[in-house]
């Protein structure tokens, strides 16, 4: 039995996936200190290469109909198999969920409220995205399209502002820059953005109608991806080679709009929607966290969990990192390596086992 | 955990409920059947009513040879005694002693004189002493005669009401002038008056053990929703109280998110927005007593819009409605975007604007947000000393508090001039919106604290958990921000805009749910000169 008794409809999917990846428009930021002027190439790249893995999330989620990830796992793995690899999944969602918060905490901090205390932000931020997830995925998905528009709206009008500030030889030249760093952009760009997609794999069990669910869900990857592109050009032409220097690139170029003085410091709608994406994909991603924890317990309601769950959020993002610089170079370096297998290993391989052994043959599933 | 509590606590005051409605239903099985012997029925009412000195008994004889013994039960202060004599009385004593005497008719059957002499429409039958006395209480004349287990009710049609008046709350400047008025009866007609359809079910509950309140729902059967109807019958059959006296008992009881502070149940005193709402699917709840009538499902949207926005052409209306919504956003957040502008984040402002706002802070001894509580809540006290007054005082009270107040803290150095003009804009744009008044209200403060805390910051989040509160709220299984959140298309053809009303030619999705019946008039209907259709 599912835990969750919401539906919701592959239009909301759509949504929720695009403003899921959009939720990751801060981390172009990480990328640019590895890959410079090509980060957009490696947006694309990036999406190649996820695009199959992808696919292979969503089709796992069609073949085990009304199932989540725990499941899933359960049924392929076994039950005692599946309950590592779900504990894995869940490691997973815990220490990604507490990035993502801190990630917050830091561009308040570092851009626009240096003299609060750090730990307020993520409190009141974890408080609300604990608020969100205890209304249910339902009410999330109904809000979805508002979050991607938000973000499609500041992405593509700062865009607009700033045409004139561009200068496109920045892109050049091309392939300049050694494979090894090349790679390990790719990776970061295939694994953070593209790859935490794999926590639909909890959401796509609350379907109604799995009919379009992998169009739509490929469609709202691909909105995502242009969001990503957009603001990846955007910096790069924009600043050039400075973008590497700044904190935050998109900051440091939203900064730049001057539109006969009257347009001026616009750096708060990035702020804001920034602040807003995150929260989406803050509140998807804990309620993957709290929902496979549930599951994995048989607990009857995920409800429970919800607020010593984001304790422990504030908790682990308050003393995970010593500064934002070790956040980056962790993530950039360790953080991709650990959680490769969730996202090309394992989905791939249940849904080779699903096929092999025919599965799923028990409709009643084994989870409580 | 928690939850658990709750849950034994609920399962335990069900179980009370329960045992209350059982002794209840035992009691009216109980109660006394009216007996054949008029001495002994006057004497229990007489019993009951011993108390109530406005209670009239007048026994009398009939019949041609008088044989016959009857008696008129009323409440002085509520009967038209003019017609009881007319049509009643004089009938009874005089019309029956000019019969023939071969024609031997039986008096002692009430049908035989309801058939005869009442020349009284709207009359019945009861045989139960506790309907008798339900009636009795309710303004009816009762007849009783000897030999008869049934008694006569006879209603006297009329009742004191007020003449149909402009609405006090929602005035207009196209539309019609007419309001609903306390008299239920009279606010039925008004709606009967604009839908002429036989399906038009008007429904009677009687609610309130003690005011015995009459209560109607309304709607068209084949447009609303049956589940709807149903589920609002469910609620009111659940209300068990002493009184109702207002609308707001009955939507306090039966709406769908009581810890809400968003209003789930419109109420309008107006019969065409009644009868407008009434056509797109939804029922109203008219409770006798009130001029207001309460309509659901309701969506969040409803309260930007009027009614005049249909009367007037769509261009206008659209802007109006586009300001309705500004003016809801900078009444719930101008108070909280000012201060988290200075305190927080003062680099968002221009240079000049921000030397004019510090030059004005300079004397000014208090933090902004203390400033602004202190100014909002000034603003409290002056509106609702401006509507409790009586009309002639609360003119005075609008001079001193605006205008003495407000230029004196000024000038004392009290508050800075910017904060006047910031809470006295949130104040006029929170009257845009009077449907959202207290939600406005309360949002402001919270947002105000918020930034006061956290700046920007702080708001966004306020922000986004009133959204997410939103989107999860639901009125009557409708999603309360539909057509916004779920995303409906042809729903958006009447939210931030108004579209020409040729271009909407379906009911609202949410409200009607099915496909049956959801053309509310034909899809060609664009003007055009020529009269060839488009």
């Amino acid at each position: 039995m599912n835990i969750e008794k919401g539906k919701i409809s592959s239009q909301q999917l759509l949504f929720l996936v695009a403003g899921f990846v959009q939720g990751s428009v801060l981390l172009i930021d990480f990328t640019v200190g590895i890959t410079e002027q090509q980060t957009w190439i490696v947006v694309f790249i990036g999406l190649a290469i996820t695009t199959p893995f992808f696919l292979s999330f969503v089709m796992l989620a069609k073949r085990f109909q009304g199932m989540n990830l725990i499941q899933i796992n359960d049924v392929v793995y076994g039950r005692l198999m599946g309950k590592v690899v779900s504990a894995y999944y869940i490691f997973f969602f815990l220490m990604t969920l507490s990035f993502n918060i801190r990630d917050v905490g830091e561009l308040y901090i570092t851009f626009l409220m240096p003299d609060t205390p750090f730990i307020f932000f993520l409190t009141v931020f974890t408080a609300t995205c604990a608020y969100a997830v205890a209304k249910g995925i339902e009410v999330l998905a109904r809000v979805s399209h508002l979050f991607v528009v938000t973000g499609l709206f500041v992405i593509i009008s700062t865009f607009i502002l700033l045409i004139d500030q561009m200068d496109f030889s920045n892109f050049l030249p091309f392939f300049e820059l050694p494979f090894v760093r090349m790679f390990q952009g790719i990776h970061i760009m295939s694994a953070i953005p593209f790859g935490e997609t794999l926590v639909f794999l909890v959401i796509m069990g609350c379907l109604n109608n799995t009919k379009h669910m992998i169009k739509n869900s490929y469609i709202g990857l691909l909105i995502g991806t242009i969001s990503l592109l957009i603001v990846s050009a955007r910096n790069t032409a924009v600043l050039g080679r400075t973008q590497t220097i700044w904190t935050s690139a998109s900051f440091q170029s939203i900064r730049l709009i001057d539109i006969g003085t009257v347009l001026t410091r616009m750096d708060f709608l990035i702020g804001i929607a920034q602040t807003v994406l995150i929260f989406f994909k803050c509140c998807l991603f804990f309620y993957a966290l709290v929902v496979s924890l549930s599951q994995l317990f048989g607990l009857k309601s995920y409800l429970p969990l919800v607020l010593p769950l984001a304790g422990i959020e504030v908790i682990i993002a308050a003393t995970v990192f010593q500064s934002p610089v070790d956040h980056a170079s962790i993530t950039q370096n360790a953080g991709i390596i650990y959680s490769a297998p969730l996202m090309f290993i394992f989905p791939p391989l249940s849904l080779l086992i699903a096929k092999i052994r025919g599965l799923p043959r028990f409709e009643r599933g084994k989870g409580k | 955990m928690f939850g658990y509590i709750f849950k034994k606590i609920r399962y335990l005051s069900l179980k009370n409920k329960d045992k209350s409605m059982l002794q209840d239903t035992i009691a009216k099985k109980n109660s006394e059947p009216i007996s054949s012997d008029l001495e002994r029925n006057l004497e229990v009412i007489k019993g009951i009513l011993s108390d109530s000195s406005d209670v009239t008994i007048h026994e009398f004889n009939f019949g041609h040879d008088r044989r016959f013994k009857g008696a008129l039960i009323f409440i002085n202060s509520m009967v038209d005694k003019e017609e009881i004599h007319k049509n009643v009385l004089q009938p009874l004593m005089y019309g029956t002693l000019l019969l023939n005497k071969d024609i031997d008719m039986d008096f002692t059957q009430i049908d035989t004189i309801r058939r005869n002499l009442i020349s009284m429409i709207d009359n019945l039958k009861v045989t139960l002493l506790s309907d008798l006395l339900d009636n009795l209480l309710a303004g009816a004349t009762i007849l009783l005669i000897d030999g008869s287990k049934e008694a006569l009710v006879i209603n006297p049609g009329k009742r004191e009401s007020r003449a149909i008046d402009e609405p006090g709350t929602e005035a207009i400047v196209r539309g019609p002038r007419e309001g609903f008025s306390e008299n239920v009866n009279v606010n039925i007609a008004l709606i009967r008056q604009k839908i002429k359809v036989p399906d038009l079910c008007v429904e009677k509950f009687i609610i309130g053990d003690k005011s015995k309140t009459d209560i109607f729902i309304v709607y068209i059967k084949s447009v609303a929703n049956p589940k709807l109807i149903e589920e609002i019958k469910k609620r009111l059959s659940r209300i068990k109280v002493d009184a109702i006296l207002e609308s707001g008992y009955i939507e306090q009881f039966i709406e769908d998110n009581p810890y809400s502070i968003f209003p789930t149940i419109s109420h309008t005193e107006r019969p065409d927005k009644a009868v407008a709402k009434i056509l797109e699917g939804r029922a109203a709840i008219l409770i006798d007593g009130t001029p207001f009538v309460l309509i659901m499902p309701m969506v969040f949207i409803e309260s930007f819009q009027s009614v005049e926005d249909y009367y007037s052409r769509p261009f206008l209306a659209s802007i109006v409605r586009v300001i309705r919504f500004l003016s809801y956003i900078i009444s719930t957040l101008g108070p909280a975007i000012y201060v988290a502008l200075t305190v927080f984040h003062q680099e968002l402002i221009p240079t000049q604007l921000l030397i004019s706002i510090a030059n004005g802070r300079e004397r000014v001894p208090f933090p902004a947000i203390l400033e602004a509580l202190l100014m909002l809540f000034t603003f409290d006290i002056l509106r609702e000393a401006g509507v409790r007054l009586p009309k002639s005082v609360g003119q005075t009270v609008g001079i001193v508090g605006a205008i003495v107040l407000g230029q004196a803290s000024v000038e004392a150095g009290l508050i800075s001039p910017i904060m006047v003009i910031v809470v006295s804009s949130t104040a006029i744009a929170s009257f845009a919106v009077p449907a959202q008044t207290g939600s406005g209200t309360i949002l402001r403060y919270i947002y105000l604290v918020l930034a006061g805390l956290a700046g920007g910051f702080g708001v966004i989040m306020g922000l986004l958990a009133t959204l997410l509160h939103l989107a999860s709220l639901r009125s009557f299984g409708v999603p309360y921000l539909w057509p916004i959140a779920p995303l409906d298309f042809s729903g958006l053809k009447d939210t931030f805009i108004r579209m020409p009303l040729w271009t909407v030619s379906k009911r609202p999705k949410a409200i009607v749910w099915s496909d049956f019946d959801s053309y509310k008039q034909s899809p060609d209907l664009m003007p055009s000169p020529n009269g060839e259709g488009n």
